[in-house]
């Protein structure tokens, strides 16, 4: 039988160590918390470091695809017009000066289209940093281009012109995006008929593309992750928390339609 | 010579030794008055060693001023840390005016070399277990994550938390059950053994904590 004072004794050590311990507990807690605090910053910093490389990534492909554009038409436009300019001239008789005054007529005006063309590609060149100007510019100058293609029947309605808001980084991705999509267009789709709506509402961006091409099985596409474009199209718009739908029927075409929490 | 130094001295002693290894070149007020602060708490015990063994007079009065800086400096601390993360103003001037009144309370009441005052320290190791556990939790909630190890708030305050949280029931049944054990010191003698040593090994790892900090800052 323990005396009181020894009971007593026990009883306040105990007491004492249980309460030493609860900051044992508390600092144990706090560290755990804190290294999952850690986690979660590094998790964040790797996402926007992910995020920025695929913005980076964006603006390349944006530039790349405007250099192909004007490669082409230096070569298939201003290339020709300067060729043809070059042999009317060349084939100038001054001994024939009727003809020749002809022929030198025919250079100028040879010569105003080409520095016509040029000016427009002069447009193209500043597009790199349409996005700039905002979305709606820059939507705009990509429908331009591709109906001086001639290929196509445009429809378009693009009411962002307007918007007051922006976010630059979304707008390159957008614009990626619509580059994207044209262009599965142009390789894969034989449409004739093009229509392009975008539109702003709700805080949300749409961006709805119709087509009469041949169409696609598009779960088996996606199953078979075969189609590049589609897969880069379906990883941009995650990045920036879209939603994508599509609807495409063989011989009856295509319909995406995009929405982007915007700005 | 053991008659001079007691195991608290000498604790506080190589504790105020760290300090001033450690804080003698930070240009921050609060790490340079903690150098000031363990010279008032060794000398202090140190004083009180000689008065009480030596002497054999009362040193009680000795450690009623001791409180006083006591309490400045650990709510000096809290704040300075507090401040971080929140406004404490309104806390820390709430405490100190609690700690301050029961401390006039004991000095009209008991007189000033009578009895140590308990009530008034009591009150500021429940005040500064709460304010060392919200400090905890601003902490916990700040978005930043810091590195615990290093970091020499945390751990000034985990002291705090440690000493006063730690002696809060030899604090509250000292004065009903006086325990004396077979070896001549009474109960409470050993556990604020204890106490201090966790106290200042805590403050000596956020010294050097403070300096280490001090060294990586640009």
């Amino acid at each position: 039988m323990q005396s009181p004072t020894t009971q007593v004794t026990t009883l306040i050590i105990l007491a004492t160590l249980i309460f030493l311990l609860m900051p044992v507990f508390l600092i144990i807690y706090i560290r755990l918390y804190n290294q999952h605090k850690k986690n979660h910053v590094i998790e964040k910093q790797s996402m926007q470091q992910k995020f920025d490389a695929e913005i980076l990534k964006t603006l390349v492909e944006v530039q790349d695809q405007t250099m192909q554009s004007i490669a082409t038409e230096l070569h298939d436009n201003v290339g020709q017009l300067l060729s043809l300019t070059s042999l009317t001239l060349n084939s100038i008789n001054l001994a024939d000066q009727e003809k020749a005054g002809k022929k030198i007529e025919n250079s100028l005006s040879l010569l105003s289209k080409s520095i016509k063309e040029l000016r427009e590609l002069a447009k193209l060149l500043h597009g790199e940093q349409i996005v700039e100007h905002g979305i709606g510019h820059a939507i705009d100058q990509e429908i331009n281009w591709l109906s001086k293609t001639g290929a196509y029947e445009l429809k378009v309605s693009n009411d962002l012109f307007d918007i007051q808001i922006s976010s630059p980084d979304k707008d390159l991705i957008i614009l990626r995006l619509l580059q994207e999509i044209i262009n599965n267009i142009i390789k894969h789709a034989q449409a004739t008929i093009i229509q392009i709506d975008t539109y702003f509402s709700d805080d949300k961006l749409f961006l709805k593309v119709k087509e009469n091409g041949i169409g696609f099985d598009y779960d088996e596409t996606k199953a078979k992750k075969t189609g590049m474009g589609l897969n880069s199209i379906h990883k941009r718009i995650d990045m920036i928390n879209g939603k994508l739908e599509l609807n495409s029927s063989p011989q009856i075409g295509t319909t995406i339609l995009i929405e982007i929490p915007y700005p | 010579m053991s008659k001079v130094f007691s195991i608290f001295t000498i604790i506080e002693f190589l504790t105020f030794i760290i300090a001033i290894i450690c804080l003698f070149k930070d240009k921050s007020l609060f790490w340079k008055l903690a150098i000031a602060y363990m010279l008032v708490t060794f000398s202090t015990e140190f004083t009180a060693v000689i008065i009480g063994r030596i002497l054999h007079q009362h040193n009680v009065w000795l450690y009623n001023i001791y409180i006083i800086f006591e309490n400045c400096f650990v709510s000096f601390g809290l704040y300075q840390f507090l401040k971080q993360y929140v406004n404490p103003k309104p806390l820390i001037l709430v405490g100190s005016g609690l700690i301050f009144s029961s401390y006039c309370f004991e000095v009209f009441s008991h007189g000033f070399t009578e009895v140590f005052y308990s009530a008034t320290n009591n009150l500021s190791a429940a005040i500064y277990v709460l304010y060392s556990l919200y400090y905890f939790y601003v902490l916990l909630k700040d978005d930043n994550f810091i590195k615990l190890k290093y970091h020499p708030q945390f751990w000034w305050v985990v002291g705090v938390l440690f000493y006063y949280f730690g002696g809060t029931i030899i604090n509250l049944f000292d004065d009903v059950f006086r325990v004396k054990l077979s070896t001549g010191h009474w109960l409470r003698w050993y556990i604020y053994i204890i106490l201090n040593l966790l106290l200042y090994s805590f403050w000596s790892y956020s010294f050097i904590c403070r300096a280490r900090q001090r060294r990586l800052l640009p």
